[in-house]
């Protein structure tokens, strides 16, 4: 199960499980994006390298017009795997 | 505990209760569980990828041996590709020069003890390796 919404204060808050199957689905989502915004992971319960991958394109995207995501409360499994795979350094995370 | 999975995205939902019931079954501690998902959604995902047109479906199965699980995908309508062997990504590499793929089977190879590849009249196996201590 996985779902993807703004919250009150224009943050961005996916929850449950990101796999592949949803990738088409957040990368559209996240089409609308054009100005910072806070990514809150909270709700979030695992994320793929599909997943990230779409983060970082978005990433990539945000940073020519100098705005970015910044990530904040993602649970130690998802700590873990931003670190494993470099994207610690892409994001700053808090 | 094996099952026979169909050649699309679709079924990683299938994956993931495999999963579920194989640590259900062999009284698994949980805490490890999102590690066998991601290396089996990483490899299923490639494989279906990189042979979208293979004949039939994929079998992955999971087995315990004392402390160590051992997991395998089997693809017996592929051409060789060995996923031990692939080109990962620069993981240090500045946002701009960030490139898509291959950043699944790195996190496999960082994640896992060991990964194989054996590739024998046009069937794949990966089998996937790792301690539960």
């Amino acid at each position: 199960m996985f779902e993807i919404r703004v919250g009150n204060d224009g943050e961005i808050i996916p929850s449950g499980r990101f796999d592949a199957s949803q990738s088409e689905r957040v990368a559209k989502f996240l089409e609308e994006v054009t100005e910072s915004r806070v990514l809150d992971l909270r709700e979030l319960d695992y994320i793929s390298s599909a997943g990230l991958g779409i983060l970082v394109h978005v990433q990539q995207r945000l940073r020519k017009s100098g705005e970015a995501l910044r990530i904040v409360n993602a649970n130690p499994q998802v700590r873990d795997i931003f670190r494993f795979s470099g994207l610690d350094q892409l994001f700053e995370i808090e | 505990m094996e099952r026979t999975l169909p050649r699309t995205i679709e079924a990683l939902e299938d994956l993931f209760d495999l999963v579920r019931q194989f640590f259900v079954q062999e009284g698994i501690d949980p805490s490890n569980k999102w590690i066998v998902e991601l290396a089996l959604e990483e490899l299923f995902t490639n494989t279906v990828k990189h042979n979208p047109r293979g004949g039939g479906d994929i079998l992955v199965r999971l087995n315990r041996k004392d402390d160590r699980l051992i997991l395998d995908l089997s693809d017996f309508d592929s051409e060789f590709f060995d996923v031990t062997k692939a080109k990962l990504p620069d993981i240090q590499a500045p946002l701009e020069e960030r490139q898509p793929g291959g950043l699944g089977l790195y996190l496999v190879k960082q994640l896992v003890d060991d990964l194989k590849y054996e590739y024998q009249g046009r069937t794949s196996k990966i089998t996937v390796i790792m301690s539960l201590e």
